[in-house]
């Protein structure tokens, strides 16, 4: 469990491969064929569908499958390494099949006072600039986005660092903020696995730092 | 249901409340190894994250899920769950990781204990 450095109201970790699948081929027999998840567990999941995406939960662990993705997902920092194992196990199945990369997601939503907080935390990110030169005048900025490219010994990564205002109506959305840190992996190595751990602790943690980075400056 | 349209910079937005069932509500969570096992109980040393403490509990294997009872071996790691069933009340959940190494920090933290 992650001690943030301010407690965000919603958290999701998520690992997505890209590729060409039948929704329909990965049922919940399917996992238990394939040990994902045991015989005796199949009860713990729900099975639903959405516009053709089948989704599978069992209230820690979400698995959603469309035809050009298979994405596993939780919502809690605690159980992120119950969610590893099972991506771990996933793509080890299905690499065959499918490009060497995958998506890793830390998304947050954090709440802040209210509206002019909102507009005052994305402005530190932009508009002091802009300002400053007398391009704009009292303008601010509703999303930010910070892109970096990276290569190291077994991948390449294209990590995308989003802040945004949330736009949902509903009261407790009210004066959220997106912090979203997107790593799109390319495993450079043909034998992926070996250092896997060590490579996705890394990405973990970096993007965890980022995240608390960000907090602080958000609610300061 | 809701959907956040925040469409500037992601168009891709998992909300629990778009989720058919909200997830489990995790208070709490410890990270554990187990270390011994009785005809009843295992005892297994277990790590909190957040203030970096050590302990050791002894648990009743009756109190473990049917489903995750096959794991309980000596140096299998588990995640130790606090929770709020849907009558707010408070519930232990452990979750088995079975893919072997775990993730780093459980590895590093089974070697420190089984040695």
């Amino acid at each position: 469990m992650i001690n943030y450095n301010t407690k965000p109201v919603e958290e999701l970790y998520s690992f997505q491969i890209k590729g060409s699948f039948d929704p329909q081929h990965y049922s919940l027999p399917w996992l238990v064929k394939n040990k994902i998840i045991d015989v005796e567990e199949m009860d713990q999941y729900k099975s639903y569908t959405r516009d053709e995406i089948v989704q599978y939960n069992s209230k820690i662990l979400y698995f959603e499958i469309d035809y050009d993705y298979f994405k596993i997902k939780t919502y809690s920092s605690a159980t992120y390494p119950i969610l590893l194992d099972k991506f771990i196990s996933i793509l080890r199945l299905l690499r065959s099949t499918v490009d060497s990369s995958y998506s890793f997601r830390v998304n947050l939503h954090t709440r802040l006072r209210n509206n002019n907080h909102v507009k005052s935390s994305l402005t530190k990110f932009t508009v002091p600039k802009l300002k400053e030169d007398g391009i704009v005048n009292g303008s601010w900025s509703d999303a930010v986005q910070f892109v970096d490219n990276l290569s190291h010994r077994n991948f390449n990564l294209n990590r995308r660092i989003i802040l945004s205002k949330c736009y949902k109506i509903e009261p407790e959305f009210q004066h959220n903020l997106h912090i979203f840190v997107i790593n799109e992996i390319q495993l450079t190595k043909k034998e992926i696995f070996d250092r896997f751990h060590n490579d996705q602790d890394m990405i973990f943690k970096k993007s965890i730092e980022i995240c608390n980075y960000l907090l602080n400056i958000v609610h300061s | 249901m809701t959907v956040c349209n925040t469409e500037i910079l992601s168009t891709t937005y998992d909300s629990t409340k778009d989720e058919a069932r909200e997830p489990l509500l995790i208070e709490y969570s410890w990270q554990g190894v187990i270390k011994s096992i009785s005809e009843t109980e295992f005892t297994a040393n277990i790590y909190d994250p957040l203030i970096d403490k050590y302990g050791e509990l002894v648990q009743e294997i009756s109190e473990v899920s049917k489903y995750n009872q096959k794991y309980i071996q000596e140096g299998s790691t588990f995640i130790l769950l606090l929770y709020r069933d849907h009558l707010m009340r408070k519930q232990y959940k452990f979750e088995f990781i079975k893919y072997r190494p775990p993730s780093p920090t459980l590895l590093d933290f089974q070697e420190k204990y089984l040695k």
